[in-house]
């Protein structure tokens, strides 16, 4: 399955939007876009609003998250915003702060 | 990093890492490496790089600190800046070239200061001629420099244009 890597070293202000799934590593700050889904990971750090089907998050979140499919906190995730999906799953060690919503 | 066709940005990117961009692009890039435009890529920012090779499609200007190729395929609209800048056979482009490397006072032929300050006096005067036939052609009566021959307006015009 092809997906963009948004790079450890990258800083990008703005929208970010694609197709296929995006895996954030570096900062990004704006909106994040995927018709497949997003993947926040371990070092990566977000001040987004994230619309895709399916979210992943293992890094620092700040902004809200709405999917169609689920939402993922992972443990060592830290994550301030609102989570709206039908399926959320909270991991043992994340750090959440707001509110969820699974009415969808 | 390398940005998908399927993957549109919108914003300002920042990296230390090279940039490969297949998709498209609207906004600023401020790379400390490299930048890649690959064929079908759409860029339309501003770009500052170490080097940019361009083989898509960039509407924007380019400084690179060391080097700019654009390849047979590129589009390019904007203003090239870096030491050195290729283009390619085949290659489209519309804007400026600097290579900041020509001391343009070296280069220059040497002219007094005063002559560099004022208008050049013999331009002035194949204007005055002109102006002069201008208004012979307007008022003939008034006149009573005799017409100038039409040889001699053709050389004053080939005088004048050497001079611009």
């Amino acid at each position: 399955m092809p997906k963009t890597i948004i790079g450890k070293s990258f800083i990008i202000d703005g929208e970010v939007s694609s197709s296929d799934q995006l895996v954030i590593e570096g900062t990004v700050k704006g909106t994040i876009q995927s018709d497949e889904s997003v993947v926040v990971d371990s070092g990566a750090i977000v001040e987004a609003q994230i619309n895709s089907p399916e979210v992943e998050i293992s890094g620092r979140l700040i902004g809200n998250v709405l999917a169609t499919a689920k939402v993922e906190l992972k443990e060592n995730s830290h994550v301030v915003g609102n989570l709206k999906a039908p399926s959320i799953l909270i991991a043992d060690g994340a750090s959440f702060k707001g509110n969820v919503d699974m009415d969808c | 990093m390398i940005l998908h066709p399927s993957t549109t940005v919108t914003g300002h990117i920042q990296g230390d890492a090279d940039l490969q961009i297949d998709g498209r692009v609207n906004g600023i890039l401020t790379l400390k490496q490299d930048l890649i435009v690959s064929k079908d890529a759409i860029v339309q920012a501003h770009v500052q790089a170490q080097n940019v090779f361009v083989s898509g499609v960039v509407v924007g200007d380019i400084n690179a600190q060391e080097k700019i190729e654009l390849a047979p395929q590129a589009r390019v609209v904007g203003n090239l800046r870096a030491p050195q800048v290729i283009i390619s056979e085949g290659a489209q482009f519309k804007g400026q070239v600097d290579m900041g490397n020509l001391d343009e006072s070296k280069d220059a032929l040497p002219v007094s200061p005063k002559l560099a300050l004022s208008p050049n006096p013999s331009l002035a005067g194949i204007e005055d001629m002109l102006a002069t036939d201008s208004d012979t052609r307007l008022h003939p009566s008034e006149n009573q420099l005799p017409p100038i021959s039409t040889a001699f307006k053709t050389i004053i015009h080939g005088v004048k244009r050497r001079l611009i």
